[in-house]
């Protein structure tokens, strides 16, 4: 009978201090998440984050948390500066192709022109609604990287068709500037991609293939199998690219300064690599300055 | 943000006429979420950088900041805790332990902290995204070189660390496989935005990284797109 009573009794106690060791972990985590949620830093030395056990670990986290966050709120303030001066630097491009254009409509008004000079007048008036165009092109691309891109979903297809449908977009341009295209042949492949998107990588690279390469060169398009990824190499023998500007080249909006006068937006890399990130791949550049550049295009295999 | 710090670190190998220096008056800063690699000649210095990084070893002289934490002040048990939440590495002869399976391996930094309550489907997605699920009940001995390092590197995730440190990650493994390996690195570490600091001498893969720091003599050389050592042929 007694055993009894000391045993009920222990049990009772056991449960009260259990119950109130809870209510105690509850309470300092109520108080770590009311100083999270004041935006407060947690700092290291009011709660350590590297002592042995869960609530340790738990400040810890917090603390990666906020790192991230706050990195977020840094990237996002930094972008919105970017986007800015873009916008900034784009209206000023279409300044001078708008000034130009009503010049020459100006000119071509006056009736005392030549036939010839006409002429000339309406290829430049067709020069500069050109240029125009392309602003507005590499305008729309950039909007469709800051709405779509999160939105898209990939799945495994064959990269065949992929690549032609690029090489289709592009064909004209080929065609234009002469340049021999070499598609070396391959098999067929089940890749982790999204097919309208991963296309647009493959155009950007061979558009600058085709922009940076002079008339009569030849651009290479290679499918090599490794275990997890599939390389997808495309090689021109155009200017190729600066040992030291190899990794800024796909940074958003950054143009070589010797690109300065060849049009270009400094979009399609940044947004190459972007969607290559979204499907899980990614994307290296190696070239020889004056020689050449070799992009790889790295997706992951079908996994069964 | 600025991850990682370092102040005039300077690391002396041995006493009075032995002394080798094998780091001299380095100082440099790593920005969050960036992908460094490291190259150099050997003996240039540049695992022992990494090592001093990572709190393995300690500098003779000036401070190392990890996310604004002086390292060199914590003690020898707050350092390993430090490390185990913040810190992953990945060896170039992988260090599994050749007595658990894949699964454990990956698994054991994670139990240090939780005890018994593993995020086993973090723990499947990670071995799904690495290609060795399949694997997970085989011992160390039995994968390939390939695949021994992709458990090294989910186990160096597993923890979700902010750094993540790589010596040679792929030095022993041929070219098609050191593919598959640096593309793992970089896809599965922009997810938590992880901070990569790799040692390489491979001039190809030093290519694909963000920013390229060399060393020689102990020393950051600051002269821009030199990489000494012989690269692959480009299939990075």
């Amino acid at each position: 009978m007694r055993s009894i009573i000391i045993l009920v009794v222990f049990l009772c106690l056991a449960a009260g201090c259990g119950m109130y060791q809870k209510r105690k972990t509850y309470r300092r985590i109520d108080r770590l998440l009311d100083s999270v949620l004041s935006r407060e830093t947690i700092i290291s030395d009011g709660y350590s984050d590297v002592r042995e056990g869960e609530y340790s670990a738990l400040v810890s986290k917090i603390m990666q948390i906020q790192t991230v966050l706050n990195g977020h709120a840094q990237s996002a303030e930094k972008e919105k500066e970017q986007v800015k001066s873009l916008v900034s630097n784009m209206s000023h491009q279409l300044k001078t192709p708008l000034a130009n254009l009503s010049l020459y409509a100006e000119i071509l008004g006056k009736e005392e022109l030549a036939p010839k000079q006409r002429a000339e007048f309406a290829h430049k008036m067709c020069k500069q609604a050109d240029k125009l165009s392309w602003i507005i092109e590499s305008l729309s691309k950039m909007v469709k990287l800051e709405q779509n891109i999160e939105g898209f979903e990939a799945r495994n297809e064959g990269i065949r068709q992929t690549i032609l449908d690029a090489v289709d977009t592009v064909y004209e341009k080929l065609e234009k500037k002469e340049i021999q295209l070499f598609l070396e042949p391959f098999e067929d492949r089940e890749l982790y991609h999204n097919r309208k998107w991963t296309a647009e990588v493959f155009v950007n690279i061979l558009e600058n293939a085709i922009k940076y390469t002079e008339n009569g060169g030849f651009v290479s398009i290679h499918v090599r199998p490794y275990e997890l990824y599939t390389e997808i190499q495309i090689a021109d023998n155009g200017k190729g690219i600066r040992q030291e500007e190899l990794t800024d080249i796909f940074r958003r909006f950054y143009r070589s300064p010797e690109a300065e006068n060849i049009e270009g937006s400094g979009i399609g890399l940044y947004l190459s690599n972007l969607i290559l990130e979204k499907e899980k791949g990614y994307i290296t550049a190696a070239s020889e300055y004056g020689e050449g550049s070799r992009f790889s295009v790295f997706l992951q295999n079908c996994k069964n | 943000m600025c991850i990682l710090k370092l102040q005039h670190v300077e690391k002396i190998y041995g006493e009075k006429e032995n002394q080798v220096k094998a780091l001299r008056d380095i100082s440099l800063q790593v920005e969050e979420g960036e992908f460094t690699a490291i190259v150099g000649t050997s003996g240039s210095g540049k695992s022992t950088l990494l090592n001093l990084i990572g709190g393995l070893d300690n500098p003779t002289k000036g401070k190392i900041f990890i996310k604004n934490r002086e390292i060199g002040a914590l003690s020898r048990k707050e350092l390993t805790i430090f490390r185990r939440r913040n810190i992953g590495f990945v060896f170039q002869n992988y260090s599994l332990m050749p007595v658990l399976n894949v699964y454990d391996n990956v698994a054991l930094p994670a139990t240090f902290d939780r005890g018994k309550h593993l995020n086993r489907r973090y723990m499947e997605e990670l071995l799904r995204e690495l290609g060795i699920w399949e694997k997970r009940k085989k011992y160390p001995h039995e994968l390939s070189g390939g695949q021994q390092q992709r458990a090294a590197i989910a186990r160096a995730l597993v923890n979700k660390p902010q750094i993540l440190l790589c010596d040679e990650p792929t030095g022993n493994l041929d070219s098609a496989t050191t593919v598959d390996v640096v593309g793992l690195l970089k896809t599965s570490c922009r997810r938590y935005k992880q901070t990569i600091l790799m040692v390489t001498h491979n001039e190809a893969i030093a290519q694909t990284c963000d920013r390229v720091i060399h060393i020689e003599d102990g020393r950051i050389v600051t002269g821009k797109g030199r990489f000494p050592g012989k690269g692959g042929d480009g299939v990075c």
